[in-house]
């Protein structure tokens, strides 16, 4: 409770910057300046736990993992283990494979278009699954979010390369 | 990071690229991932009436270490026995392309994936 906002995953992001910036003043190292060392040492501390859950609560998964931790259950493949779930996987082949073939920037557009979309589907379905307390199904979703942000990551990486060849080549 | 050669030979000439049809009896297909690099590997063995895996292909969606780790277990596995075939280590992977420590999980994937592969091969060879 950092930042004292509400334990929720449906996080207004204007409610987390003006916590954040509130919380940030608060214990900004200049008001401790003449302070004891003690204090001053304390200060930088608070500082750099807002800054850091500033950071996990900014980030859709961070927030995500956040709640499920605080709730006790883990999000599979943590800690560099594997997954063996097929639908996932079959999925997360097939998207990554689409992108492989997607050979102009029109293609590329059509998998982040589709990527995009589905995190937002994600964000929805885990938005419910936490106000319904399914901490299984919301471990779930961030499962297959991580994966499909990594695709939104190569097609993003994909595009900035074909706009790259462009420009060189006119 | 600096890769090993060895890594950097097997990313820039992958062997065994490619796909067998997962529906063949004598095929079988494993298919594991590491989430927190958003990796996803995908082995197959091609196994003998004899139970000699005569052919493995991969298709691995990865970092170089990902894709070494795959290849390089395609090419270990062909001609021997799916037992043998099992033993092999995540350690011995890591060692032979001399990955960093923050690259072993890629050798993991690599373990996992040919035991998920045979795990398949079995499960489609046992009666009921």
């Amino acid at each position: 409770m950092r930042l004292a906002l509400p334990r929720s995953f449906a996080l207004d992001g204007a409610l987390l910057e003006k916590a954040y910036f509130a919380a940030q003043r608060q214990f900004h190292p200049d008001r401790f300046a003449t302070r004891p060392a003690p204090e001053r040492l304390e200060a930088l501390q608070q500082a750099t736990a807002i800054n850091e859950a500033y950071e996990v609560l900014k980030s859709l998964r961070g927030r995500a993992e956040h709640l499920l931790a605080l709730a006790g259950h883990t999000v599979p493949g943590g800690n560099g283990t594997t997954v063996s779930d097929p639908a996932l996987l079959m999925e997360a082949l097939e998207w990554r494979e689409a992108l492989a073939d997607a050979e102009d920037a029109a293609a590329v557009d059509l998998v982040r278009t589709e990527a995009r979309e589905r995190i937002d589907g994600l964000v929805k379905d885990l938005g419910s699954a936490f106000d319904a307390g399914d901490h299984r199904r919301a471990a779930a979703l961030v499962l297959s979010l991580t994966y499909i942000e990594k695709l939104a990551d190569e097609a993003r990486r994909r595009a900035a390369t074909l706009a790259q060849a462009k420009r060189a080549a006119s | 990071m600096a890769y090993s050669d060895k890594v950097v030979d097997h990313y820039e000439n992958p062997r065994n690229v490619g796909a067998f049809d997962k529906k063949d009896e004598s095929v079988g297909t494993g298919l594991v991932g590491a989430p927190a690099c958003g990796d996803v590997m995908k082995l197959q063995i091609k196994v003998s009436a004899d139970g000699i895996i005569e052919d493995a292909k991969f298709k691995t969606f990865g970092c170089g270490s990902a894709i070494a780790s795959s290849s390089l277990v395609t090419e270990w596995v062909k001609g021997k026995t799916l037992d043998e075939a099992a033993e092999i280590k995540n350690t011995q992977i890591a060692q032979h392309l001399a990955l960093p420590p923050v690259k072993i999980h890629c050798s993991v994937l690599a373990e996992d994936a040919i035991k998920a592969a045979i795990a398949d091969y079995k499960a489609k060879h046992t009666d009921a």
